[in-house]
This record gives C-alpha cells, structure tokens and sequence, in this order.
C-alpha cells in the first residue's frame, strides 16, 4: 500500500513538473522561432516592417492594412535604445519579454509626441541591488532618453503598431517608420 | 520486471497528463470568458498571475505576439444557431460595434488568417454594419475565408474601454 502511495505522488510530481515545464519553454521557443522566421537574417539591423503574410500570421491584433515593425532585442550585452518615428495616425509602441510579457505600452494619445525613445536593459538581480554594484536604472529622464525601461529577460520584441486610415497613404506611413532606430547604446 | 510495469506506467500517465493538461488550459479553459447571450467569447490577458500565463501562451504557441494593452479579442467558431462556421458557407455578421477607435474582422483556419479592416468596411449612417464571409464573391463587405474549411471568427477591438460591457453582432448561416 505504502509502495503504491509513493508511486502516484511520484508521479503526481512529475506531472506538475511536465506541466510547469511546458507552460513555461514550449510557449516561448514556438514565439521565439516564429520572429525568426518572420524576422529573417537581417533582425540585428534594428526594425523590421513586417509584409502583409506575415502580419497575419504574427499579430493577431493586426490586419494586412496595417503597418507593423519589430525589433527582436537583446539586453544581455548592454542596454538597447529604441528611438520611435510615428506619423500622424492612431498608433500604440510595445515592448514584450521573449516570453510574451508585455513590459511596456504607449499610444498615440499617451506620447504627445510623433518621435520618442526608450531605454531598454536588464533588470538588476537583486543581489546587485543589495551590493550596489548596478548602475542606477531608475525610470527617469534623462540624456535623449524618454524613459528606461528594465527587463528581467535578457530578450524583447520592441513593436510598432500603426493604423493606416486609407490604403493610399501605407506607403508613406512606412517610409516614416522607416525612420525608427533600435541599436545598442554606446557606452 | 513485473512490478517495474505499474510505476512505470504511472510515471507515463503523469507526465503525460501533466503536458496535456497545460495545453489544454492554454486552448481552451484559462483563455476566454464567454460573452453573455452569444456564441463570442472574449480572450484577455490580465495582470501578472498563473492565469495570464496561461493566457499568453494561447498566443505564443502558435508563434504569435500576445495582445497589446487597451485592446480587446472576441472569437467563435460557430453561428447563432450552434453551426460550425464553414468555408463553403454563406455567413453573415451584422449589428453594431462598441465605442472602439479602431477595430477588424478576421476569419482564421489552420490554413491561415484574412482580415476585414475598420478602413475598408461600409457602415450603414446607423452605425450598424453588415459583412458576408464567403468564399464565393458578394456584393458589400465581403471577407473571404482562408479555405472552405471551417474556421473561427475574430473581432478585435483597439483602443477601448477594458472594462465596458459590450454587444457584439449576431452570426447566421445564409446557406451552404
């Protein structure tokens, strides 16, 4: 009897494992191969704008008339700023965790402004916080920058998302998001 | 040998409820609230907890970004009548939007996604809007399915209220 007890909470506990362990790799390893593959080769040159096929298999919350672009990020080898040009349109910036957490958001209503940026880094464990041997990121404003943002994930998509109210106007909302920058901070 | 089999069955049964337990909280029970008096529910993400987790991953399984702050994602897979909604089939989705700066319809199949966007779509001076899904031309708003499979609907709606309730438009099957 005993014999059988420690076999199914054995196997209890390994089912919550298997279930925790597919909850928190699968989800992101399928996210994080699908940006590749939409992103390509040249993802390390800052924004991407997506075409319309892959719009629509990426972003649910785009359809082919709109414009997205997206920086797959790395924080690991320093902090990334991401400088945004928006045209006059409704329009919202994100920023997710490779593992989907979004981090940050602005809309077009909540900027006030057509071009900002953001510092994006990674977050301080907090045996660094406790030692102080980080550097001070405290969401401030400072030297061209909007606002830091600190991650807890070495990895980040940056999106911009933008609605374009006639057909006619698409390329011309492109070419100004052309103009946004996601490049690694120079130290 | 004979008493390794039980355990080791038990083990395989764990692990196996284990993996598809998570997929199926991330399908289906953790993911949408039902939308009262119809066939919609409504995907959310909310704040850091178990839940969105399982949220999130609906999305990032299938390799796609999660939803964006202030916006809202109703989906379904069957008309008014309780039918599969088909490729092969002439559906319609009337009525009214809720208040939302920006909103599409999208038809999603394995197969792929196809949207009808607030920029293309004609609305009655009423505010009330029509759109036939079919793969076979028709006059108005039409949104074409991926394939004549079946496939789910999608209204998302950007730039709304969180927390609002909301009338969503009905869906019937026109013919086959």
């Amino acid at each position: 009897m005993r014999r059988h007890l420690f076999w199914l909470i054995t196997a209890s506990i390994l089912g919550l494992a298997c279930h925790v362990a597919y909850l928190l790799f699968v989800p992101s390893r399928n996210f994080s191969a699908a940006i590749d593959t939409a992103l390509g080769a040249d993802h390390d040159d800052g924004f991407v704008l997506l075409d319309a096929t892959a719009q629509l298999k990426l972003v649910p919350f785009a359809s082919s008339e709109h414009v997205v672009g997206i920086c797959k990020f790395s924080v690991a080898d320093g902090p990334i700023k991401v400088t945004a040009t928006m045209p006059q349109s409704f329009w919202s910036f994100a920023v997710y965790t490779i593992r989907g957490r979004q981090v940050y958001a602005i809309n077009d209503t909540q900027a006030d402004t057509k071009t900002f940026s953001v510092e994006l880094s990674q977050d301080e464990g907090l045996l660094s916080q406790i030692i102080g041997t980080g550097e001070d990121t405290n969401d401030v404003l400072s030297d061209n920058i909007g606002w830091r943002i600190a991650i807890t994930e070495n990895q980040g998509l940056a999106i911009l998302w933008l609605a374009v109210a006639d057909p006619l106007l698409r390329k011309e909302a492109e070419a100004v998001v052309r103009q946004s920058r996601c490049e690694r901070l120079k130290s | 040998m004979k008493r390794l089999i039980a355990p080791l069955c038990l083990l395989v049964a764990g692990a196996s409820i284990g993996l598809l337990s998570a997929q199926y909280m991330m399908e289906n029970a953790s993911v949408s609230t039902p939308v009262a008096n119809s066939q919609w529910s409504e995907i959310r993400i909310g704040s850091e907890s178990l839940e969105s987790s399982y949220q999130s991953g609906h999305f990032l399984r299938n390799g796609e970004v999660p939803l964006l702050r202030g916006s809202r994602f109703f989906v379904r897979s069957k008309d008014d009548d309780g039918n599969s909604l088909r490729g092969d089939c002439l559906v319609t989705l009337a009525g009214r939007l809720p208040a939302a700066r920006w909103w599409f319809v999208s038809a999603k199949s394995k197969d792929g996604r196809t949207a009808l966007d607030a920029a293309q779509a004609i609305r009655e001076s009423s505010g009330e809007f029509a759109i036939s899904v079919s793969t076979t031309p028709v006059a108005g708003n039409w949104l074409v399915p991926p394939n004549s499979n079946s496939y789910e609907l999608q209204l998302v709606l950007l730039g709304v209220d969180d927390a609002a309730p909301v009338t969503l438009p009905n869906v019937k099957r026109l013919w086959c």
